[in-house]
């Protein structure tokens, strides 16, 4: 995101309309907003999970701790995860050259694979649940589904999105999608990422 | 666009005089300063611990220092809003910046601050210093909404506690330590040596106040936490819960008494008999 | 997601004004603003109102007016309500919205929609929170911060029951709002300003609401993972904050292995900070009220700006000096205190600014300027205790005590009280095209403030005395009883407090039918928001959005044909203006 100290002032404009959110140049200043909303509220969930998982390493650190069985079927969750955010920079590149069927079909293939993340979660509490390890079984227990619960919650909204980006494409210019779809990407790799840093903090033994 | 005023502002009519306000605020830190010094004098308790004594020397200095800069602002406070109101066709001074004036205000509040947090850092190293191994020992239990003790006896070891135990003070007494140990709801303290309060709750957070010794320290659920200091005179001293611990929070009014060595003496041994 | 989307889908709807558009579901950043305002105020009376309450079971204890666990719920209310519901949300609320698009030259908002949603979500906080005063055992009983386990286990309190469970939901949904809000306020601060407004052209009072609108961004997810955890330790059984063994009104607890402390680490990592969110904005105000009615640019104005970075960035590093008899690590408090007396230095750096600025002013005493004022004293007698009670060990015996609370009231309540105050006497007519009646804003003065002194002042003595917060009744306390004439001199002038409140919504209500008119700068200002219609239109500018030419405080320029220069009027003939 550009944030610049001092605007030059452009040459004479024609008169704002009186409506809209019209501060100087229209059109790229709500894709500035936007692309610095995306990172404001990258910045606020990562304060979020930073306040969960300092508890979290407080908390390893301590008598008592047993740590969570990892359910297996999170490596191949982890993965498609990996797969998606490397398909959604895929599209991303694609759309920013114009080409925006290459970059939905890579798009719909990301969305799969994001989908199958959230069903390896779902699978692997399930799992849990039925080896007897309850919420309130042991800290490990409690710290994943916790962690792994509000990470989960992230990504249902991310998928969303997504699933709205895709849908959007249709009947967007290439250079409009491309926007959308990098902010997109700001956010679904920082979850990616978060899922790494959670994963590795969770398992370590 | 036609921005200028249409009305007349009502600036021209709002009051000018800033006498009162300026009073108020003149008036406000005098006797602010009075109570303040009549608080210290009448109210607060006279320190009995040696670290109490020197929490409170620091706290005087402070105390002098903020007062001093309390009484300047407001002074000059109610001297400009005096001084300075509006009046005819004069004019305010345009003065947006004095570089040398602000690198003053700036350095020499940050010059005291930094020399006050300094002595702070040592004095607190000093109260939380390592108790000595001859210190006196107590533990004190606070549970919703009481206080009691437990003394270590001739083993000088307290035995192992566990709440869910259905005995006195939840002592375990498979636990060899435990035998002479002394539980108690008096809490003795023994004046001239260094004592070293074990802090332990059964509950929820409390927090062991003693006013006259200035320290306190909170009781916190699955710890112990501990103060150590040495008292400086006999007597018997209110103690009070200073954390919020529920309903009965204000009814945790408890007494501590500082004894000399063979009062107390005397005393344990009066206990291991009645055992 | 719905802002980016939003941001993106070019609205061009045509301006609808039905009746639920416009005031209740509107869009409009000034109808949120007053929506916000007028919300926040309404929560000021309940929550004076409750503090009526307790003052008089203090100050005549024998009357019995509350009993102890209506006590405790009615002090944990006082200070939710007020932290909560007043102050963050009237000014990263009401002042933020009204005036930030107005102050910086924007149309609206980045994101309408998502500033109607937020105030939505606000509104939606409060119904938990009142609906805990109607549930078995009462709101919650163990004060605004919520230790565990007192808070976590429903056997150590009446109010610790659904009450504490409502209060968590409330607090957490409340975080949601806030975040929606602060969102809006950086990006448009930073992306929507006009031609000319660069960052340092910006009046304080938006650089008070950046700054903790930053704050509020960084630090309320904190307080919703720490809420988060409590409720799992509430309704799962986990054991986040409750440790083993415990045995509470004689039930063994099952939870094993918590840490009561996170939870006061993480709580005060956002309660920190959170002082300074509901200080900086006022700050800002204030700095706006004195260049103004002393005809005076804002003295130091780079150093204004510098030190609200310095305070937002150092309210970070000060959590713990809530935590110095805690039981935490002796070293932590050393660090702390450290931090603690550097974040008092961009304070006195602030105080002498205003003072210099007052300096051969031309001083004007309208309501505004008074409230700024008394501000100034409120924020210097509140502020030094700070040094006492951020040095580690003079806290020792003061923490926990009135030297808190007279602290705090002081220093971060009633002043930011006394700046909301300056606001809306400065800014009323701006809201509604009217002005506030300056004779009952001066009994509103005086009444404040005499109260406010006298209310809190005296905490400090009691506090000395060795007066532990939170008690119901004192008389237990020999060293305490004693001073219930204190009590009683403090509850009278808390009364005079809430009296000046009645006065200030009584003002509102007749001057909105009846006050005096007012034109678009009846205050002769500088900045924007005055260079526009009282009230601004829809979209806030007829037509263009006004350029801006020069800093925001270009008062009595030596040469200027009038003693202010706004922002937007261009360089008149040989006047050479300073600064920025």
């Amino acid at each position: 995101m550009a944030v610049t100290l001092e605007r030059p002032a452009p040459p004479k404009t024609p008169p704002a309309p009186p409506r809209g959110n019209g501060g100087p140049g229209g059109r790229p200043d709500r894709e500035r907003s936007a692309t610095l909303f995306v990172w404001l509220v990258v910045a606020a969930v990562g304060m979020f999970f930073l306040g969960l998982s300092s508890a979290l390493l407080s908390r390893m650190g301590s008598v008592g701790w047993v740590p969570a069985p990892r359910p297996p079927v999170l490596w191949p969750g982890t993965a498609a995860l990996l797969g998606s955010s490397a398909a959604l920079e895929a599209a991303r590149r694609a759309a920013y050259r114009g080409l925006l069927a290459r970059a939905r079909v890579r798009m719909a293939w990301g969305l799969a694979l994001g989908v199958g993340f959230l069903a390896a979660q779902l699978i692997g509490w399930g799992w849990l649940t039925s080896s007897g390890v309850g919420l309130a079984a042991n800290p490990g227990a409690s710290y994943f589904y916790v962690l792994s619960g509000a990470h989960l919650v992230h990504v249902v909204g991310g998928l969303a999105w997504w699933a709205l980006a895709l849908r959007r494409t249709r009947h967007r210019a290439p250079a409009v999608a491309a926007v959308d779809l990098s902010n997109l990407s700001v956010y679904w790799h920082f979850l990616a990422a978060l899922w790494l840093w959670l994963f590795a903090v969770l398992f370590t033994r | 666009m036609d921005a200028s005023p249409q009305l007349p502002s009502p600036l021209e009519e709002t009051q000018r005089s800033g006498l009162s306000l300026g009073l108020a605020v003149w008036l406000f830190s005098l006797l602010g300063l009075g109570g303040a010094l009549y608080a210290r004098w009448a109210w607060t308790p006279h320190s009995v611990t040696r670290e109490g004594t020197s929490i409170q020397s620091l706290f005087d200095i402070i105390l002098g220092i903020i007062l001093v800069a309390f009484i300047l602002v407001h002074l000059l406070l109610g001297y400009f809003v005096i001084r300075y109101r509006a009046r005819g066709r004069e004019a305010a001074l345009y003065f947006p910046h004095h570089t040398a004036l602000e690198v003053t205000y700036t350095a020499v509040p940050a010059a005291v601050l930094v020399a006050l947090s300094v002595a702070g850092m040592v004095l607190w190293s000093r109260v939380h210093a390592p108790p000595p191994p001859d210190a006196f020992v107590v533990e004190v239990r606070g549970e919703q909404f009481g206080w009691s003790a437990r003394y270590p006896g001739p083993d000088g070891k307290l035995g192992r506690v566990d709440n869910r135990i259905p005995a006195p003070f939840n002592v375990d007494p498979q636990d060899p330590a435990s035998r002479d140990d002394v539980v108690s709801p008096q809490i003795y303290l023994v004046a001239n040596r260094p004592n070293r309060v074990l802090l332990r709750t059964r509950d929820v957070q409390h927090s062991f106040w003693v006013p006259a010794f200035r320290l306190k320290k909170d009781l916190l659920p699955g710890a112990t936490t501990e103060l150590v200091f040495t008292p400086t005179q006999t007597g018997e001293f209110d103690l009070a819960c200073a954390e919020l611990c529920g309903v009965g929070h204000y009814t945790m009014a408890g007494k501590v008494r500082v004894v000399t060595q063979e009062e107390f003496d005397r005393w344990m041994r009066q206990q291991a008999r009645r055992k | 997601m719905a802002a980016a989307a939003e941001a993106h889908v070019h609205v061009e709807h045509p301006h609808r004004e039905s009746f639920w558009t416009r005031y209740v579901f509107s869009q409009d950043h000034k109808v949120i603003g007053l929506q916000y305002l007028l919300t926040s105020l309404f929560m000021a009376l309940v929550g004076g109102a409750l503090a009526m309450v307790f003052r008089t079971q203090l100050a005549w204890p024998q009357s019995g007016i509350l009993k102890a666990d209506q006590y405790l719920a009615a002090i944990s209310m006082h200070g939710t309500i007020m932290v909560f519901f007043v102050l963050t949300p009237a000014l990263l609320g009401g002042f933020a919205n009204f005036l930030v698009p107005l102050k910086i030259g924007a149309r609206d908002m980045a994101f309408p929609f998502v500033n109607m949603l937020s105030y939505w979500v606000f509104a939606l906080s409060i119904v938990p929170l009142v609906a805990s005063f109607f549930v078995p055992g009462g709101p919650l009983n163990a004060g605004w911060t919520a230790y565990p386990p007192l808070s976590a286990l429903p056997q150590a309190a009446p109010g610790s029951g659904l009450g504490q469970t409502l209060w968590l939901v409330s607090i957490a949904i409340f975080c949601v709002s806030s975040l929606l809000g602060s969102l809006n306020y950086i990006t448009t601060i930073l992306v929507l300003r006009t031609r000319g407004m660069s960052l340092m052209r910006m009046p304080l009072t938006v650089w008070g609401i950046f700054v903790a609108a930053v704050l509020a961004l960084l630090t309320f997810p904190v307080l919703m993972a720490a809420g988060i955890l409590l409720l799992f330790d509430r309704l799962a059984g986990t054991s986040f904050f409750v440790p083993g063994g415990l045995v509470v009104g004689g039930q063994v607890i099952p939870h094993t292995g918590g840490n009561p402390l996170l939870w006061q680490h993480l709580f005060w990592f956002f309660g920190h900070p959170e002082v300074y969110i509901v200080i900086l904005p006022p700050m800002g105000i204030v700095s706006d009220v004195i260049a103004n009615f002393a005809r005076k640019p804002v003295f130091g104005y780079p150093a204004m700006v510098a030190s609200m970075l310095a305070i937002g960035i150092l309210s970070f590093l000060v959590w713990g000096h809530h935590m110095f008899v805690s039981g935490m690590h002796p070293l932590l408090g050393t660090g702390f205190a450290l931090t603690t007396l550097l974040i008092g230095v961009p304070s006195a750096v602030k105080t002498f600014n205003w003072l210099a600025t007052l300096w051969r002013g031309k001083l004007y005493f309208s309501t505004a300027m008074l409230f700024a004022v008394g501000f100034v004293s409120l924020f210097v007698a509140g502020g030094l205790t700070g040094i006492h009670l951020g040095n580690a060990p003079v806290d020792i015996p003061l923490h926990d005590t009135y030297y808190v609370v007279g602290h705090f009231h002081l220093v971060m309540g009633t002043a930011a009280v006394l700046g909301i105050f300056a606001g809306i006497y400065f800014w009323f007519p701006k809201m509604f095209g009217r002005l506030l009646d300056e004779r009952l804003g001066r009994i509103h003065f005086w009444l404040t403030l005499l109260g406010v002194y006298g209310t809190f002042f005296p905490m400090y003595y009691l506090g000395m005395a060795g007066m532990h917060r939170r008690i119901y009744d004192y008389r237990a306390f020999p060293y305490l009883a004693h001073l219930q004439p204190v009590q009683v001199f403090i509850t009278l002038s808390a009364f005079l407090i809430f009296a000046g409140g009645l006065v200030l919504a009584y003002n509102m209500l007749r001057s909105l039918a009846a006050g005096r008119p007012a034109d678009r700068n009846p205050w002769r200002g500088t900045t924007l928001e005055w260079s526009t219609e009282s009230p601004p239109p829809h979209h806030n500018w007829p037509g263009e959005i006004p350029q801006v030419y020069r800093g925001p405080y270009e008062y009595s320029v030596p040469g200027a044909p009038q003693d202010y220069l706004p922002q937007w009027e261009p360089e008149p003939a040989g006047v050479r203006v300073g600064g920025h």
